[in-house]
């Protein structure tokens, strides 16, 4: 044993020495080369990082001096490893690995016909080229179990009788054949009895397929002898679609079709779950088990409704929300394909639900180009406060109304919204889209608010994203003092109207007070900037 | 004025210079630097070298020859001003977009199209990548659709491929038609 280490260190001295004799001619050679050379070569170096290309003809490049040429040459090809010389057979890798790339999978099929070399570099970067697009693929049993996938150009199908089917082993491995390097678009699966083995092995079969399958369809399957467990991870997991349709189950259970069912990522995510015609074994009919209170009926109608379906408006009145009643509104309303354009809260009552679910309700579940509210009772300052006004969509909006919010004691709440987050809001930001107009009942903003406006306005350096009209009812009395910023354009005891020019635009904003007479300490407060002209 | 000073490079006067190019048969081109910069592996050389660039005695590009580079040029010349090109691809099947060409590009190809593999080895080494990817696209608008056999002749490949290596291919691929 001993000799053999000793042997053994022995070589590696030997090979250290080598190295090192080739080293000091390298040495040599960097230190005799001309600065051009060292920059030329120092270049082609760093310029091959991935040694795909192939350097050819390499010829001498100074005529005088050859020798240092020939070195250059040598030293050049120790630094690229995998150098191949060119013939018309061996082409460069990268330019093949990428032109293959260009290609469709049939294509890539017909150049691994080409020659060895062509063969081994699909393989070898199979993973990272074109897959094939299996448009449709089908399991279906009917007499005997069969399977056709079809692609643009090609259809394949096999059937298997049923003892065949039984041994399981050549209907999957065709299968897998059949999706290596593919990907399935559409996935029918017709007539057949899950079982839990079978899922087990359809798995394996999808494992690893490199993108999601855009719709499946179960028709007439049987559950009798699947665990609901298994059922809800094919769905959920194994087979994970954009669009599922379900219909005409047979053998099914209550708990194949229970809420945990969409527990699952997979049919959380979808953004189309259809299912229709589930029976027992006994064919009596079973229904989606999503919760149990009286609600069921509402929400079912509800995403019936709204199944491909997009709202233009919609006005909730009259009812009383809850938290529980915005979870069910957002997985109604949850992957509607277009935002709703304006949403109308008329008399709904805030008692039962927390502030902040509220905020989520207007500003994530039912975001909106337009928000009308009005008449709203049970409420408490933390539903109208500033982080109302945080939800993206509420910010985003064109349009927000907010008139007569009461407190469970029937008192009014004011909008707590101070000078500042309304400033912001009249005079946009680019992080916000074009809004057209705000509309506030009882804002939270002190007497100077509107001098404060004006005077921003007739300094601001922008104005692109200013709304165009903006009202507050119920808005404190202003004092506004007349200086070189501000102009007085008439006064009358009901109405008050001042105007200022912004000194970068020349655009004019109009702002008029209003009061009612009755001689309490509010008023209308009218903001209105004027188009260009 | 032997020497020229490169610094500052990305002034715009300095890309109205010229600069001389001589590829590995010694055969040396006079190009304005803002075409010959096309090519980032130029690019590099000549921001490398700075003061020490001598424009009149030229950078050696020794695995690129004569009548090639002249190829190249071409693109360069038309391609100086050109944005940056984006590689994109299907995010499904991981097939690379087609670039869109000019006519011109159509037509250059078209003149060159024996030369496409001795073009994408050179716009490789040269670091051209809108040579590069459009090309390798051209290359395999050749080849898209057309039969093993049909490839082979077009390329001057040898089929050496063994019995075994045949059956393979038959036996793992079920989409192979043949």
């Amino acid at each position: 044993m001993a000799g053999n280490e000793e042997t053994s260190v022995h070589i590696l001295q030997e090979r250290l020495a080598i190295l090192e004799e080739q080293n000091q001619i390298y040495l040599q050679t960097i230190n005799t080369l001309s600065s051009e050379l060292l920059t030329t070569r120092k270049r082609t170096v760093f310029s091959n990082p991935d040694v795909g290309m192939k350097l050819r003809k390499i010829e001498p490049t100074c005529s005088e001096s050859p020798n240092h040429s020939a070195i250059f040459q040598e030293s050049t090809s120790k630094l690229l490893p995998n150098k191949v010389e060119l013939d018309a057979a061996h082409l460069p890798i990268e330019i093949l690995v990428l032109l293959f790339k260009y290609l469709r999978r049939d294509d890539l099929d017909r150049c691994r016909r080409v020659c060895h070399q062509w063969n081994a570099l699909i393989q070898e970067h199979s993973r990272n080229l074109p897959h094939r697009q299996i448009m449709l693929l089908k399991l279906i049993d009917k007499n005997h179990i069969s399977l056709e996938a079809k692609t643009l150009v090609h259809k394949k199908k096999y059937s298997f009788s049923i003892e065949e089917y039984d041994r399981n082993n050549e209907f999957f491995s065709k299968l897998k054949k059949l999706l290596r390097n593919s990907m399935v678009k559409r996935l029918i699966i017709c007539n057949l009895t899950f079982t839990d083995e079978f899922v087990r092995r359809l798995r394996e079969a999808f494992f690893n397929q490199p993108a999601q399958i855009n719709r499946i369809e179960l028709l007439a399957v049987n559950l009798m002898r699947i665990s609901p467990d298994v059922f809800h991870r094919l769905l959920g997991q194994v087979l994970k679609a954009n669009q599922y349709f379900v219909d005409g189950v047979r053998g099914a259970s209550e708990d194949h079709f229970s809420s945990a069912l969409f527990d699952q990522k997979g049919v959380k995510e979808a953004e189309d779950f259809t299912v229709y015609d589930i029976r027992s074994v006994d064919n009596d009919e079973i229904a989606l088990e999503l919760g149990n209170d009286v609600n069921n009926e509402f929400f079912s109608k509800l995403k019936k409704l709204l199944r491909n379906s997009t709202v233009k408006r919609l006005i909730i009145c009259n009812l009383t929300f809850t938290d529980e009643f915005v979870r069910r509104l957002r997985e109604a309303f949850f992957n509607q394909p277009a935002q709703i354009n304006r949403i109308e809260l008329l008399a709904v009552n805030l008692m039962r639900i927390s502030p902040d679910v509220f905020h989520r309700l207007l500003g994530q579940v039912l975001k909106a180009n337009q928000y009308f509210v009005d008449g709203v009772r049970g409420a408490s300052e933390d539903h109208f406060s500033s982080a109302l006004f945080d939800q993206k969509g509420v910010k985003e909006a064109e349009d927000f109304t907010v008139y007569d919010i009461r407190s469970v004691d029937n008192d009014e709440i004011a909008l707590e919204l101070g000078n500042d987050v309304l400033l912001d809001l009249i005079f946009g930001s680019k992080e916000m889209p074009e809004r057209n107009s705000l509309y506030l009942d009882s804002p939270e903003v002190t007497s100077s608010f509107l001098e404060e406006c004006l005077k921003k306005f007739f300094n601001a350096e922008n104005i692109d994203r200013m709304l165009n009209h903006v009202e507050f009812a119920h808005c404190r009395e202003q004092n506004v003092a007349t200086t070189r910023e501000i102009t007085l354009e008439y006064e009358h005891p009901i109405q008050i109207e001042w105007s200022t020019i912004n000194q970068r635009t020349g655009r004019v904003l109009e702002a008029r007070i209003s009061r009612n007479g009755d001689g309490d300490n509010f008023c209308h407060l009218t903001l209105n900037l004027q188009p260009i002209n | 004025m032997a020497t020229e000073s490169a610094n500052g490079v990305s002034s715009p006067e300095l890309n109205e210079r010229d600069v001389v190019i001589t590829t590995n048969d010694n055969r040396n081109f006079t190009v304005k630097i803002g075409v010959a910069r096309v090519s980032k592996t130029i690019n590099n050389m000549i921001q490398d070298l700075g003061e020490s660039l001598d424009l009149s005695s030229g950078i050696p590009l020794p695995n690129v020859d004569g009548p090639i580079f002249e190829k190249v040029l071409e693109w360069c010349e038309e391609h100086k001003n050109a944005p940056e090109i984006k590689v994109e691809q299907d995010p499904h099947t991981r097939e690379r977009k087609w670039f869109t060409m000019t006519e011109w590009e159509e037509e250059y190809f078209r003149k060159f199209l024996s030369h496409l593999w001795d073009l994408a080895m050179a716009a490789n080494y040269l670091e051209i990548p809108s040579l590069y990817y459009y090309t390798c696209q051209k290359l395999a608008e050749r080849i898209k659709g057309r039969t093993p056999e049909q490839i082979r002749e077009m390329f001057g490949i040898e089929d050496d491929l063994t019995e075994e290596e045949k059956a393979e291919i038959r036996r793992t691929n079920v989409w192979c038609t043949y």
